[in-house]
């Protein structure tokens, strides 16, 4: 039986900003046939920052970059039967496009960019700022991407522990010190995980994950009725508890088809 | 996001037959940013040996030109043309690898809720709503009783197309003959309007299929497209 990867999607103004400066996309396939051919997924969040409507401009760029080089090397081979490798390369030749086309086109505009990339129950994920990543899994949430703050440096660095960072002192809690549109050289986080059947990938942007904890976004997404009403829920929740940046977020799960 | 299309898709081998040869393929997209982006979807019902063929090269064709125009926020005017050199290159395709296996296919093509339609042979496509099920292909053929459906992987294929606006409380319908020949449209508007989603609908036609002897191989996709309030 073939997989099927089943997603829910949302973004959200958010209660204090004027505009919405995050891009979201996916796209998911399913066939069943004699060919056994994978469910395939593509995911992508990505959040905007810059003034003059540059900041939505660049996280548009930045998903319609990345989605478009995903579908033409590693999507279209792929639905036509090729196996492809080097997937992870592709997903950073991905970034680094998009980074060129938003210096080119926006050049003070930037963005975060985490996206995912599913092979059946295989994920690759590549990341840039502070935009996150998270699999849900036999009642645990883990967050698999690290973010590129000042203040996740200096925790991985040892001289801020996670407690602190919660503290009124530590006032630069979303500095990013990476994101596209910053320069010519980007460093792109890459990675791939095993999923399980029914586990969830949850993508968001720092809007959802700054006001809803770990514990509630794993909750929430476990207790829903499908991926789409779990969306729903956390940004409802997100925008309760202020809102106050826009809010994304894709839930993305994976088993057999039945 | 203006609007969203969700589907159910079911294949089953039925009751009788020892292996399935029908293929389904589904694509669905969504996408939400500053440049405004309709939701866009790909579905395809095969039935024969070469429906497996069919489901890779009719999807990858239209994908490979569709999405970096939808991705700009730019709708394509000539869909129903992709559509038909998709079933043109997946009959080449067939006629040259593999010459004795044909295939019928439906293939629908979702923009927003616009759904282009193109297909070949004997496979449903049905308009399904509480006032009609409204059978969209074949229509010919079966009035004058001629069984002579053309198929992927025959000289001189011409598929039929059309373009429908898909409305909310519509629910645009494929499915193999192993369905529509064994479920009367009345019994399939009455399970498609009363189920709560689309997979519900699709997992009780095939039952239905099979409770009414599964003489074949059995496969549905069911396509509903939802406004999103805000």
């Amino acid at each position: 039986m073939p997989k099927r990867i089943r997603f829910g999607i949302k973004t959200d103004i958010g209660q204090a900003r004027m505009n919405n400066q995050d891009a979201v996309f996916a796209l998911a396939t399913h066939s069943a046939s004699a060919f056994n051919q994978p469910s395939f997924g593509v995911f992508v969040v990505a959040d905007g920052m810059g003034g003059h409507e540059h900041g939505e401009i660049a996280s548009a760029i930045a998903a319609r970059v990345v989605a478009d080089h995903i579908q033409r090397t590693l999507l279209i081979p792929m639905l036509a039967g090729s196996p492809v490798e080097d997937v992870l390369e592709i997903l950073e030749t991905a970034v680094q496009k998009a980074n060129e086309n938003i210096q080119g086109e926006v050049p003070d505009g930037g963005t975060t960019i985490t996206f995912a990339v599913l092979v059946d129950n295989r994920a690759y994920l590549g990341q840039v700022g502070d935009s996150r990543a998270y699999i849900i899994s036999g009642g645990k949430i883990e967050q698999i991407t690290r973010s590129h703050t000042l203040v996740d440096r200096l925790i991985e660095l040892g001289q801020l522990t996670k407690e602190e960072v919660n503290s009124p002192n530590v006032n630069v809690k979303n500095v990013l010190y990476r994101a596209l549109g910053q320069g010519e050289v980007l460093e792109v986080d890459t990675l791939t995980r095993q999923l399980k059947n029914d586990d969830y990938l949850l993508l968001c942007s720092d809007g959802l994950w700054n006001l809803v904890q770990d514990e509630d976004l794993q909750k929430i997404v476990v207790e829903a009725s499908n991926p789409q009403e779990a969306c729903d829920t956390l940004v409802s929740l997100a925008n309760e508890k202020g809102g106050h940046d826009n809010i994304s977020v894709i839930v993305v799960k994976v088993g057999e088809d039945r | 996001m203006p609007q969203k299309i969700s589907y159910g898709v079911r294949t089953d081998i039925g009751k009788v037959r020892t292996t399935n040869q029908d293929a389904v393929f589904s694509l669905l997209t969504c996408c939400d940013s500053f440049s405004k982006h309709p939701a866009f979807g790909i579905f395809i019902v095969a039935d024969g040996m070469g429906g497996a063929l069919a489901c890779q090269i009719i999807p990858a064709y239209i994908q490979k030109k569709l999405l970096p125009a939808l991705l700009t926020g730019k709708t394509p005017e000539n869909i129903p043309d992709l559509i038909h050199e998709a079933f043109q290159q997946a009959n080449t395709s067939l006629l040259a690898e593999t010459p004795d296996s044909e295939t019928t296919a439906a293939a629908a093509v979702v923009v927003g809720s616009t759904v282009y339609l193109g297909s070949v042979g004997d496979t449903g496509a049905f308009l399904v709503s509480h006032e009609r099920c409204e059978r969209l292909t074949c229509i010919h053929d079966l009035q004058q009783g001629v069984p002579s459906y053309p198929a992927l992987g025959t000289d001189n294929l011409i598929p039929d197309t059309m373009v429908i606006h898909l409305k909310r409380h519509e629910r645009l319908l494929l499915c193999s003959d192993g369905l529509w020949k064994l479920v009367p449209e009345a019994a399939i508007q009455h399970t498609v309007t009363r189920a709560s989603t689309p997979q519900v609908a699709c997992d009780a036609l095939v039952n239905l299929a099979n409770t009414n002897g599964g003489s074949d191989n059995v496969s549905v996709i069911i396509v509903k497209v939802d406004e999103e309030a805000g």
